[in-house]
């Protein structure tokens, strides 16, 4: 398979626990569900995600999220089984040479506990590797504990944010899996 | 609607580029001003991010050239070395902040998040 067809096809994703969702990059037409999804996600979820004081996510930011260029910055969503609700969004952006990369996820509130992001950030890091990524960050808050802990547990690295006492970077090195 | 983002120094934008792009915002990425106002900035910029100290020509002055090509948009400035002359001189030539390096990266998505009308 070509990064491409990863990128690009719907694909059905099963948790540990058994739960299935499906994901595919984010579209134009996305734009309504996504909003409906962050309306959805808890206050300090909507901190840690954007890291910033936002309250709810508006047009600008919803149509910059929607129509990515699928190149250096993909979005991609995770529907349930109607294949009509976002459940989790999961951005992976990356440098100008493409050797390292950022990933941001959030969840819905009614989602969380399931195993799902970190069924969601496997594959996101999947599609890193593909792309010929090497280095895979994931910027957090501090207190943002459930995150770190996960990706820590899925092999990630803590390091200080250069300048930034509140942030801590959670790196994995793709290079030698 | 982008964000355009002004640095020399390429661990700064390549930082902030990442940074800015994770969280949803499209960015465009400069590494030095003459190259800024060669593109030219449009209507999708909504606003601008630029290092105060660069070789080819400060943010001080970029912000007042892009202003007489006529892009009206807000702007935030970034130093390495800040006084209170330069936030004044900043905030005459139409920046609505300065930001000092090291970065605190909450603060300035929150002003980026304002200018896109969140």
């Amino acid at each position: 398979m070509t990064v491409e067809d990863i990128e690009r096809a719907e694909t059905l994703l099963t948790t540990r626990n058994g739960i299935d969702f499906h994901v595919r990059p984010a579209r134009p037409s996305d734009e309504p569900a996504l909003a409906e999804f962050f309306a959805h996600v808890e206050k300090d979820d909507l901190r840690f995600r954007f890291l910033s004081g936002v309250s709810t996510v508006g047009h600008h930011l919803l149509a910059m999220m929607t129509d990515v260029d699928h190149d250096r910055t993909e979005n991609i969503l995770a529907f349930d089984t109607d294949g009509e609700t976002i459940i989790a969004s999961a951005m992976l952006a990356s440098d100008e040479d493409g050797k390292r990369a950022e990933v941001a996820m959030a969840i819905r509130e009614d989602f969380k506990q399931k195993g799902i992001s970190w069924t969601l950030l496997e594959h996101i890091t999947h599609i890193a590797k593909a792309k010929g990524i090497t280095t895979l960050e994931s910027i957090e808050a501090r207190d943002h504990h459930e995150a770190i802990n996960m990706e820590r547990e899925m092999g990630f690295k803590g390091f200080p944010m250069p300048g930034d006492a509140t942030l801590i970077v959670l790196r994995a090195d793709l290079s030698q899996h | 609607m982008k964000v355009a983002l002004v640095d020399d120094d390429s661990a700064v934008r390549s930082s902030l580029r990442l940074l800015l792009s994770a969280r949803g915002y499209d960015v465009d990425v400069f590494a030095g001003g003459q190259a800024l106002l060669d593109a030219k900035l449009g209507d999708d910029h909504f606003c601008l991010l630029a290092d105060y100290l660069m070789p080819d020509i400060d943010g001080i002055s970029l912000l007042g050239e892009l202003r007489k090509q006529g892009w009206a948009g807000p702007a935030l400035l970034i130093t390495g070395h800040f006084d209170s002359s330069l936030e004044k001189r900043a905030e005459t030539a139409g920046y609505s902040a300065v930001f000092e390096k090291p970065l605190r990266s909450e603060r300035l998505i929150d002003a980026v998040a304002k200018f896109a009308g969140e």
